[in-house]
């Protein structure tokens, strides 16, 4: 099997043996696994909404991994993406309801601009600095920062400065100014996808087609050639984790601006930890990313239609999305197993010749 | 592992709590006998705290299933995984033709204002919130306020009792946030009131975990209120609540469950347990929808009607105690007492 | 009877057919070369005989039983040590460690005292003097390879398998490394010695296997093989083995160096006070055995290293303080050691590759942006250029043979036409038609009036090409002699550390 292949048949499969062991786990708990899968797709792709909806939820995941995929091609691990997602959330939820006299033409941009930067300066220059100049380690700092980031954005809204007026801790709505309109109506999908669809592409085109990306990649597979070819090393680590900060936080700006509308304690499910598994299952290459990204959202809008119409409990279809999840994120499982296979003809040598170590 | 776990606690909370307020279902069981709901359709909506949140969500589902045993009406519930999934899942019910949909909680208050808009026809009830520009939408506010005194009371009264090995005469009691957040801080405004009814010198420990979900923390913080000297703690944290819950027990201190009898989780010393009857209030607002009576606007759940409570305490409580709290409900109905809502401190 | 013997084995990779029909017998107590280019297909038979790879046909036989090893393990417990090209060792263990890992009984307690016993009693039944409580990242290449052979004969081995042994010793070594090898003969332990080097095949050997294009072509008792045969049977064609120089017209200083001292990462001075000039037109070669300073002389001329003291001029201007892609600029081309380490991205293609050091540059980008045409048509000339095969600018350099990817190097630093290649250990573990193919280019480039800088452990690749020697001993440039007048003999002298005079052989 050529690696291009490969890298395209291990993920399907993955997927395939999750919805098997899915379905086995539903019927032995008395389920109907068909009519369950049945609903799931009809809850991702059954009717415009659904698909809308689907296309929504794909949106924040798109941009956080995008963001996190630049990192690992750089050979860094940004872990922190969720909490650059709430800076940038937070950051465009303040902007957009602060400054309700601007035109839209103005205030959606500012939003957006004021979130990348402050997810970049979050994820990215902090992290950054801290890992070219004295060598802590990205995964500690960007995990630490953010969980800064989730607890300054619970401060914010529990009788915080950004609580809106009233009861509930919850900003106030972002105005319309800076709401991303809908384009389906009655779903989430707003014109958010046009963003993370131009971030795709300025993604790829950054990746592989610029000198930038180029050395970006060559820092990520071999730091060493990299200082030999001239590369400033830690500069490009700085400049990675920061993009990487800086579509997290866009994720969290468009998200605010074309779905919620307002920061609320539970505005995220974790889309930051998602997007790190999404980038693995995408080998971090931003087209994939896009396919990804709307198989786990297809995930999530269809199991919870899936409650509503198969009768299937609510536990369960968790479980079951769970199972596929697990089965996707560890497809290298396989290339183990097929290791193993081959070899096992000869399975009664090979204890012959273990010994403990 | 951690699912059965949960599962097991589940069934018993369901059990549990089932027996904590049989008064109220009985009587509506007797009046409408007849399977009348066969054409009604109920949705839930739970919050991203799940089925399994031991609270609201899970309460909301057994009203929903008293009301499915009593009328025959057919339900579906759906768990929300993030805010943003409020709108979609509220929705597609509208969309289905539910004649009721349940939103579980104060998060919801802007997507259930968006959904009931777009679909007048559909009945709506929102829990914990208060929505009062809609007609087709009830709010069900709990007055916690009232069981948080009452358990405060009895917390005050036992403090002062001389021959109970738990209590260790320092005068000290604990309240634990799960969040500053309105719903839990009636809880605990309540509470201190109660005691500082009867012990007037008692000291009222407060503090915040900041998460409903992380019983390490619960139980750190407990540990800290212990060597505080206090002898009783009430958390008011979800599943925060279990780590104080088990350090109580690890300590041989009180402690007083919050939203449902969670008696189970520590039989010798989980003292009583404050109640939100947010099945009560589920099952009240169906069973009024299914017959025509439903009512929008703010609804107000207390003691007088049943919509909070306190469960039946241990042995440990005397029976002098008991009564004595006990005579503080009429006051509370007829409005004589009116707790505080607010902590003092904000 | 044979003790090893190989029939018709053939191994295939996709399309790529690695080994066919492939025999050897291997007698007891005998040395037996095999020799070849590389992707001739040694590293492969290897493989199978030590039981990394399983055979897709034929048989492989140890003392007349068929054996077919499931996993390595096998293969040792069957009696076959293999000391790899790179070292199988783990740095931060000590070599007693390091040797008893793997076989340490199932003990949970790892018995120290024993191991160091065993250690030091099979390194003085073979001569081998080894400290076993030092270090592994410590000791140097040389010794290294020791605790790996005595690793293998810690383990029982039978038969001792030496892959491309020498490519990293220097003359000294070698020759010890010579003797062990006769001393295992001796106890009548055969050595498999795979190298693509004739000199020293025919001083050890008693029988040698020519491999070409993965087929065994040719077996016979070294006595009856002169070098150029043994040369056309591996390549297939005449080779002109000696290179053929012509004396330098030294013209202008390119590199002046002056008083340069360095310090390596532990912050111990490995460069001490080194001066000297390379001209146009010449080859300076540095000799040295491998841990003298070189490797820290060469990085701080290229920029990768801070100087403790000292000066760098290149074409009359100070470039002490410049960085590494200015130094590329002004045309200083570097050819590495390590080519996996620092010359190369191996998950890169072979066009990326080539414009590793000169990306940022019309006409390889255009304001930031790629040019892919141009990177391609620039592989497409270098590779037919430099012969690089296979013959495609897409495949991953990582799967090139090893002199195919020192070719892509060299290319890609050629290319650019630099006033200055320094190149160190250029020909390291290349193939005699491979290393042909370099010295030439760098020959060529001095034709052209341009200064190469060469830093080699081997003294006759040193003494082939260069037009003046330096040689390196403790961090010091002991001396720098006129090739013409270097003999092996002063030469290493003087990498013992002797000092001569300049110019004058003893």
């Amino acid at each position: 099997m050529s690696k291009r292949t490969q890298s395209l048949v291990l993920p399907l499969l993955a997927v395939i043996t999750g919805l098997i062991l899915g379905g086995i786990i539903m019927w032995v708990s008395g389920y109907k696994p068909i009519n369950a899968y049945v609903a799931l797709f009809q809850g991702a792709f059954g009717n415009s909404v659904f698909i809308a909806n689907t296309i929504a939820g794909a949106i924040p995941l798109i941009l956080t991994s995008l963001g996190i995929a630049i990192a690992f091609r750089t050979g860094l691990f940004n872990i922190g993406a969720e909490g650059q997602y709430w800076i940038g959330a937070m950051v465009g939820t303040w902007i957009g309801y602060n400054f309700p006299h601007l035109p839209w033409y103005i205030h959606i941009p500012f939003a957006l601009i004021g979130a990348m930067v402050a997810g970049g300066i979050w994820g990215g220059l902090i992290p950054g600095l801290a890992k070219a100049f004295v060598g802590a380690h990205e995964v500690i700092t960007t995990m630490m920062m953010s969980y800064i980031a989730i607890l300054i954005g619970h401060f914010m809204l529990e009788r915080g400065p950004m609580m809106a007026p009233g009861y509930n801790p919850q900003s106030p709505l972002v105005t319309m100014s800076a709401t991303l309109p809908t384009l389906v109506s009655n779903s989430n999908l707003s014109a958010g996808i046009f963003i993370a669809m131009v971030a795709i592409i300025v993604v790829y085109l950054l990746l592989f087609h610029t000198t930038f990306g180029y050395r970006l990649r060559t820092v990520g597979h071999n730091p060493m050639a990299a200082k030999y070819a001239g590369m400033n090393v830690p500069l490009f680590t700085i400049y990675s984790l920061g993009l990487s900060g800086v579509l997290a936080g866009l994720g969290g700006a468009v998200q605010i601006m074309g779905v919620d509308h307002q920061l609320t304690d539970t505005f995220s499910s974790g889309y930051g930890y998602t997007a790190i598994v999404v980038s693995l299952l995408a080998r971090n290459n931003p087209i994939a990313i896009f396919f990804a990204s709307v198989f786990f959202s297809a995930l999530s809008t269809g199991s919870q239609v899936m409650q509503i119409n198969s009768g299937v409990s609510p536990n369960m279809t968790d479980v079951i999305t769970g199972v596929i999840i697990f089965f996707v994120a560890t497809d290298k499982l396989y290339s183990y197993f097929r290791g193993k296979f081959r070899r096992s003809s000869k399975a009664q040598s090979e204890q012959k010749g273990v010994s403990v170590s | 592992m951690k699912k059965r776990f949960s599962s097991l606690a589940l069934s018993a909370v369901v059990t549990l709590s089932a027996l904590a307020l049989p008064a109220v279902s009985a009587a509506a069981a007797q009046k409408h006998a007849a399977p009348i709901g066969a054409n009604f359709k109920v949705g839930l909506v739970t919050d991203t705290g799940g089925l399994n949140d031991h609270s609201f969500n899970h309460l909301a589902y057994v009203g929903v299933l008293d009301a499915h045993k009593k009328f025959g009406i057919k339900y579906s519930v759906v768990q929300s995984h993030q805010s943003s999934d409020y709108v979609p899942n509220l929705t597609t019910f509208a969309q289905e033709g539910y004649n009721m949909v349940i939103a579980v909680g104060y998060l919801m208050d802007s997507a259930v204002q968006q959904v009931s808009k777009e679909y007048p026809k559909t009945k709506f009830l929102i829990i914990d919130d208060a929505i009062t520009n809609r007609k087709n939408v009830m709010s069900a506010i709990f007055d916690t306020q009232q069981c948080g005194y009452l358990v405060g009371v009895m917390a005050g009264l036992m403090n002062q009792q001389k021959h109970i090995p738990q209590i260790n005469g320092k005068n000290v009691v604990g309240v634990i946030g799960g969040q500053d957040i309105p719903p839990v801080e009636s809880y605990m405004a309540g509470f201190e009131a109660g005691v500082k009814k009867v012990d007037p010198r008692a000291t009222v420990l407060q503090a915040f975990a900041n998460s409903f979900t992380d019983p390490g923390t619960g139980q750190q913080m407990a540990l800290a209120q212990i060597s505080q000297g206090a002898d009783i703690i009430f958390p008011v944290a979800g599943g925060t609540g279990t780590g104080v819950i088990n350090a109580a027990k690890q300590k041989n201190i009180f402690a007083i469950g919050v939203d449902a009898n969670q008696n189970y989780l520590a039989p010798s010393t989980v003292m009583t347990s404050a109640l939100k009857g947010v099945d009560v209030a589920t099952e009240i607002a169906i069973t009024d929808a299914l017959h025509n009576h439903f009512k929008s606007g703010v609804v107000h759940f207390n003691l007088a009607n049943k919509g909070v409570g306190f469960a039946p305490p241990i042995k440990a409580v005397p029976a002098s105690v008991l009564k004595k709290v006990d005579s503080f409900i009429p006051l509370l109905v007829k409005g004589k007492i009116n707790p505080p809502a607010l902590l003092s401190s904000h | 009877m044979a003790i090893l013997e190989i029939r018709n084995l053939r191994k295939v990779f996709g399309s790529v057919i690695a080994n066919d029909d492939v025999n050897l017998s291997l007698e007891a107590g005998e040395t037996h070369a095999i020799l070849g280019e590389n992707g001739a297909g040694k590293s492969t038979l290897i493989k199978m005989i030590s039981g990394l790879y399983k055979p897709d046909y034929g048989q492989i036989l140890l003392n007349g039983v068929e054996q077919h090893f499931a996993n390595p393990r096998e293969a040792i417990i069957a009696g076959i040590g293999v000391v790899h090209q790179h070292f199988m060792l783990i740095p931060a263990l000590s070599v007693a460690e390091n040797v008893v890992l793997g076989s340490e009984g199932g003990r949970f307690l790892f018995r120290k005292k024993q191991a160091i016993d065993n250690v030091l009693r099979i390194s003085k039944e073979l001569g081998l003097p080894l400290d076993p409580a030092i270090k592994v990242q410590d000791l140097p290449v040389g010794m290294q390879q020791r605790v790996e052979i005595v690793k293998a004969l810690y383990r029982n081995a039978r038969i001792l398998i030496l892959d491309e042994p020498t490519a990293v010793l220097t003359p000294q070594e070698t020759e010890e490394l010579f003797a062990v090898v006769r001393r295992l003969n001796q106890d009548q332990i055969p050595v498999i010695f795979i190298s693509h080097k004739l000199d020293e095949v025919r001083e050890i050997a008693d029988r040698i296997t020519v491999m070409r294009a993965g087929k065994s072509v040719h077996t016979m008792p070294i006595a009856d093989a002169t070098a150029k045969e043994l040369a056309q049977l591996m390549v297939g064609r005449e080779v002109v083995l000696e290179t053929l120089k012509t004396p330098a017209q030294a013209g202008e200083v390119v590199l002046r160096v002056e008083n340069l001292s360095v310090r390596d990462d532990r912050k111990t001075t490995r460069v001490k006070n080194v001066s000297f000039e390379v001209r146009t037109g010449e080859i300076f070669g540095i000799a040295g055995v491998d841990g003298n300073g070189q490797t820290e002389l060469v990085e701080a001329i290229v920029g990768l290293r801070k100087l403790e003291g000292g000066k760098i001029h290149f074409l009359d201007k100070n470039i002490t303080s410049e960085n590494v892609s200015s130094r590329i600029q002004h045309g200083i081309g570097y050819v590495p050691q390590d080519r996996q380490r620092d010359g190369l991205v191996l998950q890169f293609t072979v066009a990326d590759n080539l414009v590793l050091r000169s990306v940022g540059a019309k006409p390889f980008s255009k304001s930031g942006w790629l040019q892919k045409k141009s990177t391609r048509a620039n592989a497409e000339k270098l590779i037919k250029e430099f012969d690089i095969r296979p013959p495609l600018e897409d495949v991953q350099v990582g799967s090139l043979s090893g002199g195919n990817q020192q070719k892509v190097i060299l290319a890609r630093e050629m290319a650019r036409e630099p006033m200055l290649l320094i190149a160190v250990q250029p020909t390291r573990g290349l193939d005699v038609g491979a290393i042909e193919g370099i010295h030439r280019h760098l020959l060529s480039l001095c034709e052209q009036g341009k200064a190469v800088l060469l830093v080699s452990l081997e003294l006759e690749e040193i003494m082939q090409l260069s037009d003046r020697i330096g040689v390196m001993h403790a961090g010091e440039l002991v001396t720098v002699m006129d090739a013409k007048a270097a003999t092996r003999e002063s030469l290493g002298l003087a990498m013992t550390g002797e000092r001569v005079e300049e110019g004058v052989a003893p």
